[in-house]
């Protein structure tokens, strides 16, 4: 892997994103070792809402950042530490980067993970504050905690033939979902989703999936 | 508010309500389902929102969690996956800045409203929607319009979107999707 090239999508400044080479992924984060690591070469990897909130100029993201935390990909290396996950596996990787051995991962609430962030509870690839994990919009990226963090899909060409509605699974289609869930949604629910970007969106098609409900308003 | 998404909702059987209208949200919710209020209310906004009406232009990062909380029904939930932020360096008003916004949380309190708030722990849930996926019970690529792009188009993939379009883009860096 030693000639092996990688090219990623970065935030220039307000406004402004390039495609660019990047460094080729390391099983680390800086000084941090992660042989519990894995390297993907990526399959998908979704350009999000939250990525326009820093491209917009509405956060204090750095120049430089490469962006990206919607990553579905091939599996090519695996860290010593890894167990379950092999190369050759297609994974989705929640955007959420957790331990799975701190109090909130044991909770669940992987979202707010106690050990991926040294500012605050919770991480993201290629996200302002949120751990400084290298974001996927790329040919190649390094998915830490991988036995914990990855979702395997059973079969590598089933999973080809879904892959445009596989790689929602990284981050809108559980947050949507997750949103109808935490509102109560259940059959016959009357339920108002304000919003109908591609959030507001997969919370109306998981609303049907949760409830039929009798009538489904979006805006 | 964008016209080609809510035409997107709609596609898949959503009912849908266009805040340009002058008229007040409750009534067009009571035009279509007969009434109010509503059981369920899921803010997909965020900090980001805007007025409604005539107020449509102007930036107002509580508007959402201010319907949400007339328009839910007592003892109703609101589930909240959309961002708010601590810091809003652009943000119109001083205590926006700094993600303190103006909510009439009264009206919440007095209604027993509970709000949810936070990432989505995804993990919770992605096993169970690769399945539905998987069996054929969900068309989520449909239902958000995907569009495959080159990792090249990234650029103009960001600037669609931030223009509007009604498309979930989803870059495939290697061409093997595309293959
Ligand atoms: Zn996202
Ligand atoms: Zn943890």
């Amino acid at each position: 892997m030693a000639t092996a090239s990688n090219r990623g999508v970065i935030f220039q400044g307000a406004g402004k994103v390039t495609v660019e080479t990047i460094d080729f992924p390391k099983l680390a984060l800086g000084d941090r070792r992660c042989d519990h690591g894995v390297i993907l070469k990526i399959l998908t990897t979704n350009i999000c809402g939250s990525d326009q909130h820093m491209v917009r100029g509405r956060t204090t993201a750095p120049q430089g950042l490469v962006l990206g935390h919607e990553i579905t990909g091939q599996v090519i290396e695996c860290g010593r530490d890894v167990e379950f996950i092999c190369v050759g596996d297609v994974v989705s990787v929640p955007f959420n980067i957790a331990c799975g051995r701190c109090r909130n991962c044991k909770e669940g609430k992987t979202g707010i993970c106690l050990n991926v962030n040294p500012s605050r509870p919770g991480a993201a690839y290629g996200y302002v504050d949120m751990g400084g994990w290298v974001g996927g919009q790329a040919e190649y990226v390094m998915v830490p905690y991988a036995d914990f963090n990855l979702l395997k899909f059973p079969d590598r060409e089933q999973a080809m033939e879904k892959i445009t509605d596989l790689t929602l699974l990284s981050d809108i289609f559980p947050t949507g979902f997750h949103g109808c869930v935490t509102a109560g949604v259940g059959p016959g629910s009357i339920v108002y989703i304000a919003g109908a970007g591609p959030v507001g969106l997969a919370a109306a098609a998981s609303a049907r999936l949760l409830g039929r409900p009798a009538s489904l308003s979006a805006t | 508010m964008i016209p080609e998404r809510l035409s997107q909702a709609k596609s898949f059987g959503c009912e849908v309500v266009d805040l340009r209208q002058d008229a007040t949200m409750q009534d067009m919710i009571e035009q279509i389902t007969g009434s109010p209020e509503v059981d369920a209310f899921v803010d997909c906004v965020g900090f980001e929102a805007h007025g409604c009406g005539h107020d449509h232009g102007h930036e107002q990062p509580a508007t959402v969690l201010n319907s949400a909380m007339d328009l839910t029904r007592a003892g109703g939930q609101i589930g909240i996956p959309g961002l708010y932020v601590t810091e809003d360096p652009g943000a119109e008003d001083k205590a926006a800045q700094k993600g303190a916004l103006s909510l009439r949380f009264g009206l919440g309190w007095a209604k027993s409203h509970s709000f949810h708030t936070g990432q989505c722990p995804v993990m919770r849930y992605n096993r169970a929607l690769m399945q539905a996926i998987l069996f054929g019970r969900v068309d989520i690529a449909k239902a958000v319009n995907v569009e495959l792009i080159t990792l090249d188009d990234a650029p103009r993939g960001y600037a669609d979107f931030d223009g509007g379009a009604a498309k979930k883009f989803v870059i495939d860096p290697h061409g093997m999707v595309a293959a």
